[in-house]
Parts: structure tokens; sequence; C-alpha cells
């Protein structure tokens, strides 16, 4: 018995390889995730965090000797390319298959989501009127001149919501909506915190943010006077929502342990961590909310829309922003 | 001139560590795939207004960095201003700041949700409108705050060597203050200035962190979107090409001048100040240093320090230890390796080139134009391509040594000008009497060059030191996995909108910084014109 406990200690520790994770989401984000990964499974995971482009780019030039099993980044708009990179490998997994819904996934099962971002809209509750707001589309209205910041075009978050609009609405159509907003003098900021600090400081009385990023100020500062709001309920599209997720390397060689990490990560388990650490949703739909979360209220999401499309909209969106000069 | 080193072997093996990762750059920009060729079309229309505006960043920020570096300069070498020495000593201090952490301190005061804004918004007064810091002046200005002591460094170990008996004699003809700073001072400054503005025109010109953060589109921000938006790494590859042309003008510009420094044992540096101040330049003067380093190091480090409290229990933890080891590692090993480099390349230069010889060191010198992520890229495609053709695998060790090259090829422009300085005071002649007195090569370098290059060694190592400490998108993508730095640290933070979180490792990084600054600072005054 002794011996049997002493063998099975030994395959426990060697049985499985170490797993290289590269991933775009910052280590505070997926450090402890991973610790409790390693807790669970005795497989350890290292990980290279990075931007996406530069890791794609890492994973190419390294080719057969990549040391990487698993990519992981946000925006479909990335999974989408690393995947069009041939990078990643296709996986045929029930788990996730029966975990991830498929507007979540990759069609061709290349990548799957790991958590869900809404991008919405944020107001501030002492200069906006219950009833003003309405959809994306109409915040190219004239009412709304002069009262909205927006993040950069050069973010993906907002090339992946115009890639959005483009696919519910049409090119022409988006642009229309789009150069709407910009021609409401616009004010630009490199990034959602500073958006929503200049709503509650009243530079301006409404803009288009990620919802976790208003979760983190409203924690810090629980006193400001924001709220968020679900554009598109009725009879429209619903929200537009955005993935960060995760594919096996295709010259991966742990890609059983690779697949048994993406399949934890898209489990009870993990998800429900893995999603509340930065107060995003989850993107197994059977995890309830984090309570934080939760009590921005439920709204319909754009199920609909693929978001493979997102990747490959986003020159469309990219070009089309660029046309109505939105910097 | 008789050769001590192999002009040919070490131009050689610089250009392969230098020109082989720029040899990556002209392959991908070379091979567009269909795809890549409207996005290449799309960019190509943008170019005139992008370009435009990287021109007039770089003038405006030229022009005050050497407003402040050089009239700072002149002010505390000459003048007997009050307090000069410990003014010395803090115009150096904000070379500690990264422009991208300086950038979002700025913004973090001056935006409209910001503390001036709101402070003065609560008492009456919204000057929002006429004080926009997220404004063509605004990154200028904050950019300059960042980079003027490059200027300040090389114009004032300069104005330290001038002979003070030239200066003398210039007095005693009668000449005015203003025609001995125009006949003596200022042409030996010449050489010293346009190193200075040399280096801010690159910086600013390679500069994406703080140019993203005022959402100032330039250049790079061409670069940066043909890559990660439209997905085309060939056109990033080519538009950086352009940059390459770019800074390959501005240092054979450079190089073309010549230095006509008034040198001599007597130097203005070891003498007592030349002009004497009356009461009310005393006072203007005075103003103007203060007001320098008050916006340049006070308030930013102040505001990293405030920020930093708010957070503290949040973030600080046991990490922060190996962050700093790594830093100072990887800080350490670069600017000796660098360090080397430079006095080489300088050595090689003073034995005479040939016009070939002369293209290859100016190319070794190109990396500080190129912005670090697509330096990185290209250094790591050339590695990983000799590792697969040799069958290696990436290990720790590797990685650092492809980390090592990529400083190398960004920052070896830095200890080069450093080390030109001093070497060019000896006048060429000296070697040439050298020479023919029948002393060997070897000893006309430990007796000549070295002892006015050894003085200079711990500023340029310091400097070096300062550069890699700071340093960001190279060490994100080239360093060991697991090894992370503090400006890895500051960029995951910032990059997830955690402003006051990435103030505790941007006041570790700036206050380490300034440590090293601080008690090195006795080593820069003998800095002579980078």
């Amino acid at each position: 018995m002794k011996y049997l406990t002493i063998l099975t200690f030994f395959i426990s520790s060697v049985a499985f390889a170490d797993l290289t994770v590269y991933t775009s989401r910052k280590e505070h984000l997926v450090k402890e995730i991973f610790k409790q990964f390693e807790k669970e499974t005795s497989i350890k995971v290292n990980y290279r965090t990075g931007k996406s482009g530069a890791l794609i780019q890492t994973i190419k030039a390294e080719g057969n000797n990549s040391p990487a099993d698993l990519f992981m980044t946000v925006d479909a708009g990335n999974l989408w390319f690393a995947a069009k990179e041939g990078i990643l490998e296709s996986t045929n997994s029930k788990v996730l298959g029966k975990n991830i819904p498929s507007h979540l996934k990759d069609l061709k099962n290349n990548w799957f989501g790991l958590s869900v971002r809404a991008r919405t809209i944020a107001y501030n509750f002492n200069k906006v009127k219950d009833g003003e707001l309405n959809s994306y589309e109409d915040l190219a209205t004239e009412k709304w001149k002069g009262r909205i910041c927006l993040r950069t075009s050069k973010k993906v978050y907002n090339q992946s919501l115009v890639a959005m609009l483009i696919g519910e609405l049409g090119y022409q159509k988006t642009k229309e909506v789009v150069g709407g907003w910009v021609k409401n003098n616009v004010e630009i900021f490199s990034n959602d915190t500073s958006v929503l600090k200049s709503i509650a400081a009243g530079q301006c009385d409404v803009g288009i943010v990620n919802t976790y990023y208003f979760g983190r100020l409203i924690k810090k500062d629980p006193k400001l006077p924001i709220k968020l709001f679900w554009p598109n309920q009725k009879n429209s599209y619903g929200v537009h929502i955005n993935v960060s997720g995760a594919g096996i390397v295709k010259t991966s060689k742990n890609k059983k342990e690779a697949l048994r990490l993406l399949e934890w990560l898209s489990s009870e388990k993990a998800q429900g961590s893995f999603a509340s650490i930065n107060m995003e949703y989850p993107a197994n739909p059977s995890i309830k909310n984090d309570p934080v979360v939760n009590k921005w209220g439920t709204f319909k999401s754009n199920s609909t829309f693929q978001l493979t499309k997102a990747g490959i909209l986003q020159k469309d969106a990219i070009k089309l922003m660029n046309e109505v000069n939105y910097k | 001139m008789k050769s001590i080193i192999n002009n040919r072997l070490v131009l050689s093996l610089y250009a392969l560590i230098v020109l082989g990762p720029f040899c990556v750059l002209v392959f991908k920009s070379f091979n567009l795939k269909p795809e890549d060729l409207d996005t290449w079309e799309f960019t190509v229309k943008q170019l005139g207004s992008l370009s435009l505006n990287s021109i007039l960043l770089v003038l405006t920020t030229v022009f005050f960095s050497t407003l402040m570096g050089v009239g700072m300069a002149l002010t505390l070498v000459l003048t007997d201003i009050k307090a000069r020495k410990i003014l010395m000593v803090l115009s150096i201090l904000p070379l500690a700041f990264p422009l991208y952490v300086l950038s979002f301190i700025y913004l973090g005061i001056f935006e409209y949700s910001g503390f001036f804004h709101s402070f003065l918004r609560s008492n009456g007064f919204d000057l929002h409108v006429y004080l926009p810091i997220k404004s063509f002046l605004g990154v200028s200005l904050v950019f300059s705050l960042g980079l003027f002591p490059y200027l300040f460094l090389t114009s004032s170990n300069t104005l330290c060597k001038i002979g003070y008996d030239q200066v003398k004699a210039a007095m005693s003809l009668g000449k005015s203050r203003r025609q001995i700073l125009s006949l003596v001072i200022l042409p030996s400054l010449k050489g010293a200035i346009l190193s200075g503005m040399a280096i801010v025109s690159l910086d600013t010109l390679s500069d994406f962190g703080g140019v993203s953060a005022f959402n100032y589109d330039t250049f790079t921000t061409s670069i940066y979107n043909a890559w990660s938006g439209l997905f085309s790494f060939s056109v990033a590859s080519r538009l950086s090409l352009f940059l390459l042309v770019i800074a390959i003008i501005i240092i054979c510009w450079e190089r073309k001048v010549e230095v006509r420094a008034f040198v001599s044992k007597n130097c203005l540096g070891q003498m007592p100040p030349l002009f004497k101040l009356s009461r009310v330049n005393q006072i203007l003067l005075s103003m103007f240093c203060w007001s320098v380093v008050c916006f340049s190091l006070i308030i930013p480090l102040c505001t990293l320090i405030i920020w930093s409290m708010e957070t503290l229990t949040l973030e600080w933890g046991n990490h922060y230890g190996s962050l700093i080891k790594n830093s100072f590692i990887f800080s350490l090993v670069a600017g000796i390796i660098l360090l080397a480099g430079g006095i080489i390349l300088n050595l090689i230069q003073r034995q005479g080139v040939g016009n070939f010889q002369k293209i290859m060191l100016s190319f070794s010198l190109i990396g500080y134009a190129i912005p670090g992520n697509v330096i990185a890229v290209a250094v790591f495609i050339f590695i990983a391509f000799i590792f697969n053709f040799l069958g290696l695998e990436m290990s720790v060790g590797l990685s650092l040594c492809s980390l090592i090259v990529g400083y190398f090829i960004r920052f070896l422009s830095v200890s080069y000008r450093n080390f030109k300085g001093p070497l060019e005071l000896i006048p060429i002649e000296l070697d040439k009497v050298s020479l023919s007195l029948g002393q060997s090569g070897f000893r006309m370098w430990t007796k000549l060059h070295l002892p006015m290059i050894l003085p200079t060694s711990w500023g340029v190592f310091i400097l070096l030191f300062l550069e890699v400490f700071k340093e960001m998108p190279l060490t994100l993508m080239l360093r060991p996995t697991g090894h992370d730095t503090l400006a890895i640290k500051i960029y995951e933070l910032t990059s997830e909108g955690e402003w006051e979180r990435a103030a505790i490792a941007g006041s570790c990084l700036v206050l380490l910084a300034l440590g090293v600054t601080f008690f090195s600072r006795k080593k820069f005054e003998v800095l002579s014109d980078a």
C-alpha cells in the first residue's frame, strides 16, 4: 500500500507536463486562476504576458519549437486573427461544446470565449433624464451635441463595436451613426476610466464603456453620479458583447493538458472566479453572475452576432471610423 | 592611421547584431500578402497628415527642450544664480521619468476631471477650454519636460570644459557678454546642442506610449494601427523603414556638423561663475529654473506618491522584490555591454573609416528612432530564425540574450554619442603626433584616449542603466518567461486603466532611478557633449 501511495504520488507529479500559456490578459487577472488549476490538477502553469499581436508573431516565429500550449487574449477580433494566422488548433471537446454557447466561440472551434464583457452606455444621472437614452444609434442625434465622451477609435473594443454595427446595420447606415457621434463634438479619451471620470465630472453626459471599468471605478468611489444604461433592448439586437478567450496552440506538445486547462476554465469551478476577478460575465450560461455585477441589472445581449464576424469586419470598422474622422 | 581594432571585423559583428533584425523588417516589408495591399493603400492615404503631426511634434519638443536644457545649462554654469549646485542635480533627475509615465501623470492632473481643473471649477473658474492638456502644445510641453535633461547634460558638461583663458581674453579685449556668448561659448556648444537635439528628436519620433495617452496621432500611430488594428505586420515593417530613413538623415546631418571647441585645462567648470547677476536677473532666472524643476520633477513625483498611497495596501506585495531585482539585473548587464559597445564604436571611428564602413556605422545607431515594439519583433523573428535553424529551444538564458541584443540595438546610439564628445575634444592631430613619435596604437589609447573617456564612463553607464530601467516594449516582448520588471507592471496596470495601482510601480521605478541618478550626480558633471 505504501509503495502504491508513493507510485500514485510519483505519477501525479510527473505524468503531466508543465503548461505554458501565452496571454494578453494581465498577470493580476490570471495568476490566481492558474494557481487554483495547479492546486487541483498538479499541472504547473507557466505564463507569458504581452500584447496580443506581438504574442501571435512570437508563436509564429518560434514555429515548432514554441513552448506555447495555450493562447489566451481579449477581444474576438484578436482571437479571430490568431485563428486566421493558423496558430490555433480546432478542438472537438464535448465539455467545451456544452459549456460555451455557439455565439461565444469560433465557428471552427479554434477558440472559445471564457468571459463576457458588455460595451454599453454610461451616463451621469444628474444630467440625463429618464427615458432620454435609447440606443447606440440614438447617440448620433442632435440632442446629444456636446454631451458625448468616447474612447479612442484605436482601441480594439470600439473597433469591435463598430464591426458589430456594420454587421447589424450595414456599412452606410453605420457610417451615418458613427459620423453622427463625431459631429456631436465628441470628446475622445485614451481609456474607458477617463471617459467615466469625465462623465462624473460633468465634461459630458454619456459615453460608451466596458462594464468592468464602471465596476472598478464605482467600487473605489460609490458616490460618483454615474450609472449604466442597456441600449437597443426593445425590438433591437441588444447590447454589444465581446469575450476574452483562449485556444490550443497548433504546435503545442502538451495538447492533452492544454485541453484540460481550457475545459477547466469553462467549468463551474473556474468560471465564477475567472469572470468575477475582473467584474465580467461568465461565458458559461449556467454560472451565476458575481453579486456586484448582478446589481447592474439584467439585459438582452446581442447573441445573434457571431463574434468571429467582429474580426472579419474589423478592417472595415477602422476604415469607416477613419472616413468619419473618429480619432 | 594605424588600426588597433580590426574595423572590418568589428563593424561586421555590429552589422550582424544590428542589421540582422533590420533585414527581417526589410524582408517583411517587401513580402506583402494580397490582403495587406488594401491595408497599405489605406495607410498611405493617412501618412501625409500623420507625418506632419510627427514633424511638428519633433520641432516643438526640440524647441522647448532646447529652451529649457540649454537655458538652464547657460544659467547654472555661467552665472552666480543662487542654489546653483542643487539646481544642477535637480535638472538631471527628470531623466528618471519614462515619457509614458510623465504623460499619464500630467493627464491625471490637467484633464477636465483632474485635480487642477476640478479645483479651479470649485472656485468658479472653468478654464478647461483655454488650458487643454490634450493639445499639440500640451504633448510637446510634457515631452520637453521629460527630455530636456539630455540637452542640459550635453550642454552643461561641454560648457564646463570650455577654456577659461579664452573667455577672459575675450573679456579683456572689451567684448560684451553677448559677444562672448556668440563668439566663444556658442560655437563650442554647437556640437553638444545638436547631439542633444538629435537624441530628443529620435526619442520623440519613436515614442508611442506618450502620444497614445494623449490620443495625439503621429507616424508611430500608423505603425501600431497597421499591426494591431489592421493585422498587418508587413505594413508595419514597411512603415518602420520610413522612420529608419528619417533616423539616418538625422544622424548623418548631426555627424556633418563640425565641433569647434575652445578647450583648456583651466576650464569654466573649475572656475568661479563668469557672470554676476543683477538682482532683477537673479529673480527672473531663479523663477525660470525653479519652474522647470517644479514641473519636470517635483509635481510629477508628488502626484505619483499621492496616488501610490491610495492603493498601497491593495497593490504592494512581495512580488515587487522580484520586479525590482529583474529591473536591476537587466539594466546592469545591458548597461555594461552597451558601455563597451559605445567605446569600441567611437575608437573605430577615430581610427578612420571608409565610406562603406561609415554607412555601416550609421546603421548601427538607428535603433533609437524605431519604436521599441517593432525592434522587439524584428529581433525576435531574427533570433527565432537562427534558433529554429540550429534546432535550439528558447531557454531563459537564450531569451535573456535576445533581450540584451534588443537593448543593444535600441540604445547603442546613446552610448556612442556620450563618448563621442570627450573624444572629439582631443584634436586628431595629437593621435598623428603620438603615432609618429613611435607610440604604439594601444599605448596611445591607454595614455591619451582612455583618460578622457574613463571619467565619463560612470555617467554614461548610469544614463544607459536608466534607459534600460525605464524601457517597456522591448522588455515586454523579449524578457524570459516569469521575469517581469517594474516597467512591465506599469504597462499591465495602465493598459487596464488602473492608474493609481500603476503609480506604485511608477513610484518604485522613478524613486529607484532618482536614487541612482542622485548618488551618481557627481559623475554626470564630467559627461561631455553627448
